[in-house]
């Protein structure tokens, strides 16, 4: 590979990843959407715009004669002749592969970086992921690990809530904090409930809205005895974080590590 | 009023002159019982039967247990029974004033033009839903009533000419939902699980919300019993009574539509039991209106509460939405039935004056095979990159044949097949708005593509393809072993297609929530891109369509005779179900291989057919060429246009044929 590949990628988790290693892809699909669902790390501007995510556009992509296509399982299996013929491909899966996500982040990110040369930056990444985990585990304090439901407000009767197979869960599990949500989850380790289920869990329970409320929804809640009476609104134990990738790798670990560290501190500030 | 014979359509089994009301009471006793037994078992998962009741009316307002039963549990049940009435009023109080035993708040769009209008609402302008947002979903509901009826109209409002528009409506709702959903795929997950009918409740807005709308409604429908009685008779003898039929109708379509669009706005779309509570009604022994007044909305009530009781026992197992699965329970319902329905009034209509004949019909198909020639050339050449537009010859070309030669190719057998396969069942049925799309065997190949999906997680091309052509198979056997048993089949054919239809839609949505990835990724399928097809899989397209063109020849006495209508094609020596069997199984065929490359999606099948049509070309041959080259020229227009529109994002070719050929096809359904 050369010094400075160029990579395309074809889906959000595999632009993360590049974007993880210091590897500015050429072209990637719905850049402004990334932008504004992903948010970190930043795509930079000047990067070709592929068009959507199911239907990539085959001719710009191979106008720019990529040394490397990064793609989705899906992409690769509807669509891996094609794409064959413009760059060797590589299939990048992290949140529905099954087992530890972030062993599975470390590994897929490890993959990737031997295909582009990239070893020291994987390991660098890596290093930097783990010390941002070590730093959330040791900002947190031991009083305050109460159980916790990451959630995100569909409408004002329906919520999506993380559950332990998903990728916040490593982050849970360094801070020695318990996932509140105990029921199923789907193969991407979330389920969409009705907000009356919050309810099921331990007395002391918080919530973390990951992403912003929408406001419509925030409106309607206020009015709601229910929601009201949740013991963790009741207890006025609810916060919201910035948006984090779910589909992600390292990089959502880290910044989704970063923002429980954050809650933390403020929690806790003699750390 | 029970001793006036029902003029028009019946259901076989009403029979019986007088109200039994014993029949329908027993089921909706049965069906309130078994979900009272199962909402008991929810009541005292947490507490004791005493105090779970007690916490139903008063609760202790620092238990959250409590709370939950009085803000959740309660609201829940009073919801589905609302929502239930809502709906199954709407659909009698439709079934009469249309005549339309088949007529209902989901079967005639006006669910799918109320969700519709939310979901653009929710993305473009959700400052809208700070005046609420019942005008929102009302004036989507209204839009695709009248849509309906326009389309209607030209059929007389014939029951099934009514269903299939509805079917149009809803499809082509459905198209621009699928679009919104690719355009902004994170936020996908949102906009199914709100449409999907979720009963989930955190307060008792939903009940204050539909409470006092319906009680205005079913008011409303109270006064206006005696003239809806009338309805009963025929057009001629209900004006001899002195009646202004028309103000009546209207009142009543629209008190019906209102409660349909409330329903959405208040709870989400819920299938199936407004159509299916006042058919009970009737094959159980309630006859007059006043009584299924009554019944129907007691029964859709029971109904939606026992389809709800079993969403929440089936909760630990997997989160299901209690609107998706009412419209997949209703499918089967259909399903059966289909062989107890008469006088859904025959599809057969004489061939409006508009297509007349020309005189030398071989010359315009030539006419479209150079245009299509033409079409193919710049699709081929012509393009767009970062800087601009360009042609491309000689070796430039041969830089992108590999791009765009499968997908040109595949678009053109595509639409060639479709509308081959529009014309045979539509000159099989005389009905205009006949089309594979509506036969279900595009519906067929989507289940096969979606289980193996879900059992392979990421399966190849040669996966996929086996899957949707079984998926496609089964469904075919299945319509044609309803063909042989009903004797009139292809009404009932085109029945079962819908609610096939119907099915996949709510299994899609249910699937689509359960998040899996691999699902989602079949978004780009349903959307008709042509952009997965290889090279063998173009050629292979190719080939089937040349063997469904090879076929027809030996077919086309057949069709030249059948929408003359059975009497005339058994007088003139005819094997009607051996001629319609083998149309049936050609048709099917060619739509399977058409969908496999092209999805779902698209109303080329009907449009095609009724273009030639217009142009002049009124026998079976030549229209079949003119369809077919019509057909291929609307797929390979679709394809460029998607790509070159919006460049650098593609939109998938499938897709833009439906939102541009929709209204078109609107337009041509509602000529007289």
């Amino acid at each position: 590979m050369p010094a400075q590949p160029r990579v395309a990628a074809l889906d959000w988790s595999a632009v993360e990843l590049l974007l993880g290693l210091g590897i500015v892809p050429v072209a990637v699909t719905q850049p402004g959407n990334y932008n504004r669902t992903v948010v970190a790390p930043a795509l930079p501007e000047g990067v070709v715009d592929l068009g959507l995510v199911v239907e990539p556009n085959l001719e710009v992509l191979a106008s720019l004669k990529p040394d490397l296509i990064l793609a989705n399982p899906i992409q690769v299996a509807t669509q891996g002749a094609f794409l064959a013929r413009i760059a060797p491909t590589e299939a990048v899966s992290i949140a529905n592969a099954g087992g530890d996500p972030y062993e599975r982040a470390k590994a897929e990110t490890m993959r990737i970086a031997l295909r582009l040369g990239r070893v020291d930056e994987a390991k660098a990444l890596e290093a930097r992921t783990e010390a941002t985990l070590a730093e959330a585990a040791a900002s947190a304090c031991p009083a305050e690990r109460h159980p916790t439901y990451l959630v995100w407000i569909v409408d004002h009767r329906n919520i999506v809530v993380y559950g332990r197979t998903s990728l916040f869960q490593t982050v849970l599990d360094r801070l020695h904090i318990p996932n509140a949500w105990t029921g199923a989850s789907n193969a991407s380790g979330f389920t969409a409930v009705g907000i009356e289920q919050l309810a099921t869990g331990s007395a002391d329970a918080r919530i973390v809205h990951i992403g912003p409320i929408q406001s419509d929804a925030a409106r309607a809640l206020a009015g709601s005895r229910l929601w009201q009476t949740l013991p963790p609104v009741r207890e006025h134990h609810v916060d919201v974080v910035a948006p984090v990738w779910f589909y992600g790798g390292l990089p959502a670990i880290a910044r989704f590590a970063e923002l429980m560290t954050d809650l933390a501190k403020r929690d806790c500030p003699r750390g | 009023m029970a001793e006036v014979d029902l003029a028009e359509p019946r259901l076989e089994a009403l029979a019986p002159r007088r109200s039994r009301i014993g029949g329908t009471a027993l089921l909706i006793g049965a069906v309130a019982l078994v979900a009272g037994l199962l909402t008991l078992r929810t009541l005292t998962a947490d507490m004791a039967l005493g105090p779970a009741l007690k916490a139903l009316w008063s609760p202790d307002w620092t238990d959250i247990a409590q709370v939950i039963l009085h803000e959740s549990v309660l609201p829940r049940i009073v919801t589905a029974w609302l929502a239930g009435a809502a709906l199954a009023l709407s659909g009698v109080v439709l079934q009469q004033v249309l005549r339309n035993p088949l007529a209902s708040p989901s079967t005639l769009g006006i669910s799918a033009g109320a969700q519709l209008a939310l979901a653009l609402a929710s993305l473009f302008a959700p400052g809208l839903f700070s005046q609420g947002r019942e005008a929102v979903a009302l004036s989507g509901s209204a839009l695709a009533v009248l849509a309906v009826f326009a389309l209607g109209r030209a059929r007389g409002f014939a029951p099934l000419a009514l269903l299939l528009a509805g079917l149009v409506v809803e499809l082509y709702c459905g198209a621009i939902q699928t679009l919104l959903v690719i355009l902004h795929q994170e936020r996908l997950f949102g906009l199914f699980v709100w449409g999907a009918g979720s009963l989930a409740m955190n307060d008792w807005s939903a009940p204050a919300y539909l409470a006092p709308r319906l009680a205005v409604a079913a008011l409303l429908v109270a006064l206006m019993v005696r003239p809806l009685s009338v309805l009963d008779l025929d057009e001629a003898n209900a004006k001899s009574l002195g009646l202004s039929l028309g103000r009546v109708r209207f009142l009543a379509v629209a008190v019906a539509v209102a409660l349909g669009g409330f329903v959405v706005a208040g709870v989400g779309v819920i299938g199936f039991v407004g159509f299916a509570a006042p058919i009970l009604v009737r094959l159980t022994g309630t006859r007059t209106l006043r009584d299924r007044l009554v019944a129907a909305p007691l029964l859709g009530a029971a109904l939606i509460w026992l389809t709800d009781s079993v969403v929440l026992a089936l909760a630990p197992i997997a989160q299901v939405p209690t609107g998706a699965l009412a419209a997949l329970v209703g499918v089967p319902m259909l399903l059966w039935l289909l062989p107890r329905l008469r006088g859904v009034g025959s599809l057969h209509h004489p061939e409006d004056g508009a297509s007349a004949r020309i005189a030398r019909p071989w010359r315009l198909v030539l006419v479209g095979a150079v245009s299509l020639a033409v079409l193919v050339f710049i699709a081929l050449t012509l393009g767009r990159d970062m800087a601009g537009w360009h042609w491309s010859f000689g070796a430039g070309l041969d830089e992108l044949m590999p791009w765009r030669l499968p997908r040109i190719a595949a678009s053109l057998a595509a639409g060639a097949m479709l509308a081959m396969a529009g014309t045979l069942l539509q000159r099989l049925t005389g009905n205009p708005l006949a089309s594979p799309e509506v036969l279900g065997i595009s519906s067929g190949a989507a289940l096969g593509l979606v289980a193996i999906t879900i059992v392979l997680g990421t399966p190849d091309r040669m996966a996929l393809l086996g899957a949707g052509s079984l998926g496609a198979l089964a469904t075919l056997v299945a319509i044609l072993s309803l063909g042989r048993r009903a004797d009139t089949a292809p009404e009932q054919m085109l029945l079962a297609g819908i609610g096939l239809t119907t099915g996949f839609g709510a299994l899609l949505t249910i699937l689509m929530i359960s998040g899996d990835p691999s699902v989602v990724m079949l978004l780009g399928w349903t959307a008709g891109s042509t952009a997965r097809v290889a090279p063998e899989d173009a050629v292979a397209a190719l080939g089937i369509l040349g063997l469904g063109a090879a076929c027809l020849p030996a077919m086309t006495r057949w069709l030249d005779l059948l929408p003359l209508g059975a009497p005339t094609g058994r007088s003139l020596g005819l094997d009607l179900r051996r001629s319609r069997l083998a149309i049936l199984i050609v048709a099917a065929i060619l739509t399977t291989a058409a969908t496999l490359v092209a999805g779902p999606l698209s109303f080329v099948g009907l449009v095609a057919p009724q273009v030639a049509r217009l142009t002049g070309l009124t026998r079976a041959a030549p229209q079949l060429a003119g369809a077919a080259l019509v057909g291929a020229l609307i797929m390979v227009a679709a394809d460029f246009v998607g790509r070159m529109a919006f460049f650098p994002y593609q939109l998938p070719a499938g897709l833009v044929a439906t939102l541009v050929g929709g209204p078109f096809l609107m337009w041509l359904l509602a000529r007289r």
